[in-house]
């Protein structure tokens, strides 16, 4: 190892750096609570905002431009970077405090995922100064959102700069969903079977389910929406459906967002309502017979937003069917709530307090949604005030219920007890001020949404609100005051300073240990225990993804009895590079958008010969990839040239695109800095891992992102088809302006289905410690695949430059390219992959039983690659 | 619950003989709104009443617990044997005794009431979606259809004799002849809007490169037959910086007006 081992052990809390390495789930929770906080605060000012035009019809402070600013932001901010990063920052401290996990499964995915989280926040912002932030609504309806339509050049760097904001946070949430998954799933302590786990963790855990897939969908969505901005593809803009096909991307996703938001807050108010009842809840079994329910029927309900649009009486009563069907579960959930206060001992302390607003405000929210389920109320409700108060109350009962569970924690969290007068202060401030705010939309539901050009008669409710806004946003300020004052108080708390609080994390001190507990917790004999570590301890695996990993499994054998890292750089650099590769793709402009990528692949190379010889000791290996990034260099130059000529296309290229090239080649150098790091997370061999005890923890996050990925190529492949029907199946390739040949796609499938079966060799040889033959048949692998790349290029080429047929000729041309490059981009990142398993194989690494998993590893990601293209051939080719 | 009942029963006699939209919508709104009222009152009362009847006081006097003392309930009525208490360290499955069957019963009531209500409504649903067909199938009937394009940030009205205008604030309004039913054909011309005439109750989406339906008829005696106050036809989707002003006006005139206006005037507007 070059690096000393202390580099991971973290520095003290009081300095900035610990804040900046830290991959401590505790740490890393704390984080994202306060980060999600100060989206509360930026996205409440834009509420204000929004409440201050709307004291007078016709609008007070704004004008139009900027009130759909507002309007978009504000919904954009606390949906999706406050109301779920809010939960999961309870999520990543007391999930694994609950379940009896060290930590999460991959600590440094858990540190990147809050710092793409942050930087994603960051760019969001810098858009409110490139012109104007995007103005289309937070559901962003095609096709409004793309820029051949909305032309106005000052809406459009600063709006597609707020698409990667959210793309970001879309691959954020998805290597959250994949630690989460795993570390539930693999590290519960023993005797705590999956229906056992509290109830705080059973609903993130579902919550994750639906993460997982719902929000592929919406990558999906976006990444088509990008390709819009950046290389001009006319998905949204067409007459065939485009307009409609956002509709389906976006509710597919947007409306088990609903429920991911909402889930969290519902295991809080299961916790909470539990303890201060001091009654166990009632029916609990039902209760999460119930979630799971709700979690699956979420994905058959998303129509039910698109009443109005042209989809046929028939599929809209099974839409509102399962709509009705899914408001059963909750009706249950909130009576199990309700039956365990009685005859519970009920102390009314400010956590409680808040769990008893949330549930009035969500039956409110679940009764005036009843409302919308009648289809014919919908029509007329459809893009009034009465589905912004409604969603309000659903969506803000959520906030609520957590800001409760912030109370509940703030002592386990801090070691304080906060002021209980100021919190019983905050929470009617806070209620009353919700209610003022929110009940009058009811009364005034004629507003059109997002409009500020209401009837005269209207003006004193919508003043009640406004006034009811300013009053529930001062409330937090006695929150803010309450919990940093208590935090330098000498209000100490012993372990569970709660009476009848049930679950693991009271059971340990507060603040708790680094380690998480005294001992290896275990219920093995009914109930919890902490065993001598030393008894328990089990060897230690890897945490990273499975391509990057190669180092540490290394290490492992070699160093079993090493305590846990919990210190890298390297999240938060990938997070940065990320940020500036995002304001550079925001304003870069369409023909250059795919030099600085390419450029980057050189340096790629030579970094992994540079940092491969710094890791293993230089080896001939490492020689080669830096002699060979240079001839690559000079012709990625030359093409550069014949495109844009050299001195005028650097003299012509804007800033944003030297600072996408600073960016990506950041992100180059960081992943593989963190790919050769050597990380210890040691895997507790005592842990309940039914039904995945065979599944090594890296191999269960692999076929989870597999999972995610699926969806992805999915509403790709659905959008294509989708976008075919509306035109006529059998007229489609007719119309298409190109004649395209089969043979490239059939000379691929062979090509690609014989790199699976190399693959499949190179782990067998390295399983028998055949160092040349795995790495004959790595290389065998990765030539299979540049194969299959110059065989598209050249076809790219041929359709592309000779017949003219370029991303924006029309709708065949859009789905083609980016459904096919999308895949192309899997190949390449395999290709980069591949270079470093074979660099490090070349210097030992991966043999043997144990070792060669790395390889299975990414064995699986490739095969997953060569499947989608047995979907892609026969339709792009065949059909 | 009597009381709502027969109000209800009452209500959907009336709504039976309506013939428009905005009635069809009237009254299953007040349906909706009166049971969703009563049920709201009385859980909410019933969530606060227990909170209220079983609450606790005191404080543990052991040093960093900030609640009650859990001993000091040992031996008490209505103590450990009746439900069962959350306990520190055990497996966290265990659930509440007792409350099952009151649970289940709660369900069972709550799910009559929503499929019932959502069965009546749909019910009323397949009336309005199924009028344009009626209209078509019946003789006596007259449709006036428009087609309606909605474009940033103005609506354009074309009528069957092949004249069409655009109309913005308030100048150019779409004109109709009362009793008469009126078929709007909407679709948009840029990006997604959605046409709604709040007095009737008719909405739809205008969706670029897909066409959607709507219907309303007109009623005798509207305010709008008076001059200057005509009726809104609103944009109920974000189109753009200038959604919130997007306003055309609808005219409701009599039979005459309408065909001298539709025989003379309106080739000048859309001129």
């Amino acid at each position: 190892m070059t690096e000393s081992a202390d580099s991971h052990h973290l520095p003290p809390k009081s300095t900035v750096k610990r804040w900046l390495v830290t991959t401590d789930h505790k740490d890393i929770g704390v984080l994202y609570i306060l980060t999600s906080i100060f989206t509360l605060v930026l996205a409440g000012t834009l509420a204000l905002l929004i409440r201050a035009q709307m004291w007078t019809s016709g609008g007070l402070i704004l004008n139009g431009l900027g009130y759909n600013q507002v309007v978009s932001a504000h919904g954009l901010l606390m949906v999706f970077w406050f109301l779920s990063p809010f939960a999961f920052g309870l999520a990543n401290y007391f999930v694994p405090l609950q379940i009896g996990a060290d930590d999460l499964a991959f600590p440094r995915l858990n540190a990147l995922s809050y710092w793409v989280y942050l930087f994603s926040i960051v760019l969001f912002g810098v858009s409110f100064f490139q012109g104007a932030t995007f103005s289309g609504g937070w559901t962003m309806y095609a096709p409004l959102n793309v820029p051949t339509v909305d032309a106005s050049s000052v809406t459009q760097i600063g709006g597609f700069a707020a698409i990667l904001a959210l793309t970001m946070f879309v691959t954020s949430v998805t290597l959250g969903s994949v630690n989460f998954l795993t570390t539930i799933y693999r590290q519960r302590a023993k005797g705590l079977r999956m229906r056992d786990i509290p109830l705080f963790s059973i609903s993130i855990l579902l919550t994750v389910w639906m993460m997982l897939f719902a929000f592929a969908a919406l990558l999906a969505a976006l990444v088509i929406l990008s390709a819009e901005h950046l290389i001009g593809t006319v998905y949204f803009a067409s007459d065939s459906g485009g307009s409609v096909l956002w509709t389906h991307l976006w509710w597919f996703f947007g409306h088990p967002e609903v429920y991911i938001v909402f889930f969290p807050a519902l295991g809080l108010l299961g916790e909470i309502v539990q303890t201060f009842s001091g009654r166990r809840l009632v029916g609990r079994k039902w209760f999460v017979i119930a979630l799971a329910l709700v979690a699956i029927q979420s994905f058959i309900v998303w129509m039910h937003h698109m009443f109005l649009t042209t989809i046929n009486l028939p599929i809209k009563t099974v839409f509102m069917v399962t709509t009705i069907g899914i408001s059963l579960p909750f009706d249950l959930m909130v009576f199990a709530l309700i039956y365990t206060m009685v005859k519970g001992r009920i102390r009314w302390k400010t956590p409680f307090l808040f769990a008893l607003g949330a549930l009035v405000i969500f039956i409110i929210g679940g009764i005036t949604g009843v409302f919308l389920g009648a289809i014919l109320l919908d029509y007329s409700f459809r893009g009034t005030y009465w589905v912004t108060a409604h969603f309000h109350y659903a969506m803000a009962s959520a906030a609520v219920a957590i800001i409760g569970g912030i109370y509940y924690w703030f002592p386990k969290i801090t070691g304080k007890m906060y002021n209980e007068f100021l919190g019983k202060a905050h929470f009617v401030a806070a209620f009353v001020g919700f209610n003022m705010l929110y009940f009058p939309m009811f009364v005034v539901w004629e507003t059109p949404r997002r409009v500020f050009v209401y009837d005269t008669g209207l003006t004193l409710w919508h003043r009640v609100a406004t006034l009811g806004a300013a009053i529930f946003a001062a409330s937090f300020l006695l929150m803010f005051y309450n919990l940093v004052k208590s935090m330098y108080s000498d209000r100490d708390v012993t372990d569970s300073p709660w009476a009848y609080t049930g679950s693991m994390e009271w059971a340990v001190s507060s603040p708790p240990p680094e380690e998480n507990f005294p001992g290896t917790p275990s219920y093995a004999s009914g109930s919890l225990e902490f065993l001598d570590r030393s008894a328990t301890d089990g060897g230690a695996v890897a945490d990273g993804d499975a391509a990057t990993d190669g180092g540490a499994v290394a290490d492992a054998t070699t160093a079993a009895a090493q305590p846990a890292d919990h210190a890298s750089w390297w999240p938060f650099l990938i997070g940065f590079s990320t940020l500036l590769t995002g304001i550079g793709l925001s304003g870069i402009s369409g023909p250059y958008f795919v030099w600085p990528f390419l450029f980057t692949l050189p340096v790629f190379i030579a970094y992994l010969g540079i940092k491969g010889a710094q890791h293993d000791g230089f080896a001939l290996i490492h020689g080669a990839y830096l002699t060979a990034s240079f001839p690559l260099l000079a012709l990625l130059l030359v093409l550069f040239d014949a495109d844009h000529g050299f001195m005028t296309g650097l003299g012509e290229a804007s800033n944003y695109f030297y600072i996408t090239i600073v960016g990506t080649v950041l992100g180059a150098m960081t992943l593989i800095g963190m790919g050769y790091e050597s990380f210890n997370v040691p895997e507790p061999k005592l842990a309940e891992q039914w039904p995945f005890g065979e599944v090594e923890s890296t191999k269960l996050g692999m076929w989870t992102f597999i999972g995610s990925d699926i969806i992805l190529f999915g509403a790709l492949i659905g959008s294509y088809v989708f976008a075919r029907f509306n035109f006529g199946w059998h007229e489609w390739w007719e119309a298409a302006e190109v004649h395209k040949a089969t043979w490239p796609g059939l000379a691929n499938t062979y090509i690609l289905l014989a790199s699976s079966f190399t693959i499949v060799l190179a782990l067998v040889y390295a399983k028998r410690q055949d160092k040349r033959k795995t790495l004959g048949f790595l290389s065998l692998t990765f030539v299979g695949a540049s194969v299959f790349m110059l065989n598209k290029s050249i076809e790219w080429i041929e359709l592309f430059w000779h017949e003219g047929w370029t991303f924006n000729t029309d709708l065949m041309a859009s789905t083609y390219y980016l459904t096919t490059g999308m895949h192309a981009a899997h190949v390449l990142v395999g290709m980069l992959i591949m270079l470093f398993l074979i660099a490090r194989t070349y210097t030992g690494a991966y043999m043997g039983e144990e070792e060669s998993q790395t390889i299975e590893y990414f064995g699986l990601y490739w095969h997953f690659v060569d499947i989608v293209w047995l979907f892609l051939f026969p339709v792009f080719y065949i059909l | 619950m009597l009381g709502p009942g027969i109000l209800g029963l009452s209500v959907v006699r009336h709504a039976a003989q309506s013939r428009n939209q905005a009635d069809v919508f009237d009254n299953l709104f007040l349906v909706f709104l009166v049971l969703g009222t009563v049920v709201g009152v009385v859980v909410i009362s019933y969530v606060l009443y227990s909170a209220y009847k079983y609450r606790v006081s005191g404080e543990s006097e052991k040093e960093g617990k900030y609640d009650v003392d859990e001993d000091a309930f040992e031996g008490e009525s209505g103590g450990k044997d009746e439900v069962s208490r959350p306990q520190l360290g055990e497996i966290p499955s265990q659930s509440g005794k007792g409350g099952g069957r009151k649970l289940f019963m709660s369900f069972a009531v709550s799910a009559v009431l929503v499929l019932g209500l959502i069965i009546y409504a749909y019910s009323l649903l397949l009336y309005v979606e199924g009028a344009p067909n009626d209209f078509d199938d019946n003789e006596d009937e007259d449709v006036l259809e428009i087609e309606v394009t909605g474009q940033q940030f103005q609506w354009k009205f074309e009528y069957p004799n092949g004249e069409s205008y655009t109309g913005g604030q308030g100048d150019n309004p779409m004109v109709v002849p009362a009793d008469r039913p009126v078929r709007l054909t909407v679709t948009s011309a840029d990006v997604h809007h959605n046409l709604g005439i709040p007095e009737y109750r008719a909405k739809t989406d205008a969706i670029p490169g897909e066409t959607t339906e709507t219907w309303f008829i007109p009623e005798e005696g509207d305010t709008s037959l008076k001059g200057d106050e005509m009726l809104d036809i609103v944009c109920y989707e974000l189109c753009g910086a200038g959604h919130s002003s997007m306003r055309g006006k609808l005219n409701v005139t009599d039979q005459e007006t309408f065909e001298n206006w539709y025989e003379n005037e309106l080739p000048e507007v859309s001129g």
